[in-house]
């Protein structure tokens, strides 16, 4: 009892400093934890965006099967450009690897192509230039990289 | 017009490589355009008009699909500067080879000749 008469300020540091330690522990750990829900939420909204774009390009050959260009031009030009705008959106997801970054620029890059084929094809008012059965080879084989990334970007986190 | 000196290496490569198969041509999203994907470039050659010698054109875009080159060659005739010509014929050359390798020209053929000899 005299000890503690004696010493209890020195116990009383003791003990603050171990619930400081004990605070600052807790709040690593809830910081760790506030990180893995962002993670993850980007990871969602990757996985998202893939999908998103996949529904595009399906909803894009449908559209340019019909061959209505001069009914179909508007509308595919603005398909692309929200197609565009997913597949930037994904690439700069957190967690995708070099390789699937590397095929998603490759994505932007094709897609960028196609759509100054069309926008030329639509200047000289000329769709019998356009190549739709080769447009719509391009976007299927994007669409299964994606779909690929899409896969493995589901098995690797959520 | 000469092409600048890059441009005809270019060309000059490009047949090389693509006569060794080593060139990955496909069809691109316009009738008589063949598309390769070069590391992180893009490089197309078109036949972009229909009369009888036709109007061969190079197009290279960058890693975003921006064009960042081009080269086109119309045919001027018979008497033409050598180097119309030169340019002319360098890139009908590449556009036959990139054509024939995109449609598997060669496959095909072989093939139809494997049939044909399975016939008689």
């Amino acid at each position: 009892m005299d000890f503690f008469s004696k010493h209890w300020g020195d116990l009383a540091s003791v003990v603050g400093l171990a619930l400081t330690l004990l605070a600052v522990w807790f709040a690593s750990r809830a910081k760790a934890a506030a990180e893995q829900v962002r993670d993850q939420i980007s990871r969602f909204d990757t996985m998202a965006e893939l999908s998103a774009a996949i529904t595009i390009i399906e909803e894009i050959m449908r559209l340019q099967r019909t061959q209505a260009w001069e009914i179909v031009w508007d509308i595919v030009l603005d398909r692309y450009a929200t197609l565009q705008s997913h597949l930037v959106r994904s690439q700069l997801g957190p967690g995708l690897s070099e390789a699937h970054q590397s095929s998603l620029r490759t994505a932007i890059a094709r897609f960028r192509i196609m759509v100054q084929d069309i926008e030329n094809a639509r200047s000289e008012s000329d769709r019998s230039q356009l190549n739709t059965v080769a447009l719509n080879r391009i976007a299927s084989e994007q669409a299964a990289v994606l779909e690929t990334i899409r896969v493995a970007f589901k098995k690797a986190g959520i | 017009m000469d092409f600048p000196e890059q441009i005809t290496k270019l060309v000059s490569k490009l047949t090389e490589l693509s006569k060794e198969e080593k060139v990955a041509w496909q069809e691109a999203g316009t009738k008589n355009t063949y598309l390769a994907q070069i590391g992180k470039a893009f490089v197309t050659v078109a036949l972009s008009s229909s009369e009888p010698y036709g109007w061969y054109s190079l197009q290279v875009a960058d890693d975003t699909g921006r064009i960042v080159d081009s080269a086109s060659a119309p045919y001027a005739g018979r008497g033409a500067m050598d180097s119309s010509l030169q340019n002319w014929e360098a890139l009908r050359n590449l556009y036959e080879l990139a054509r024939r390798r995109a449609l598997q020209s060669e496959k095909v053929v072989s093939d139809l000749l494997s049939t044909l000899e399975a016939i008689r």
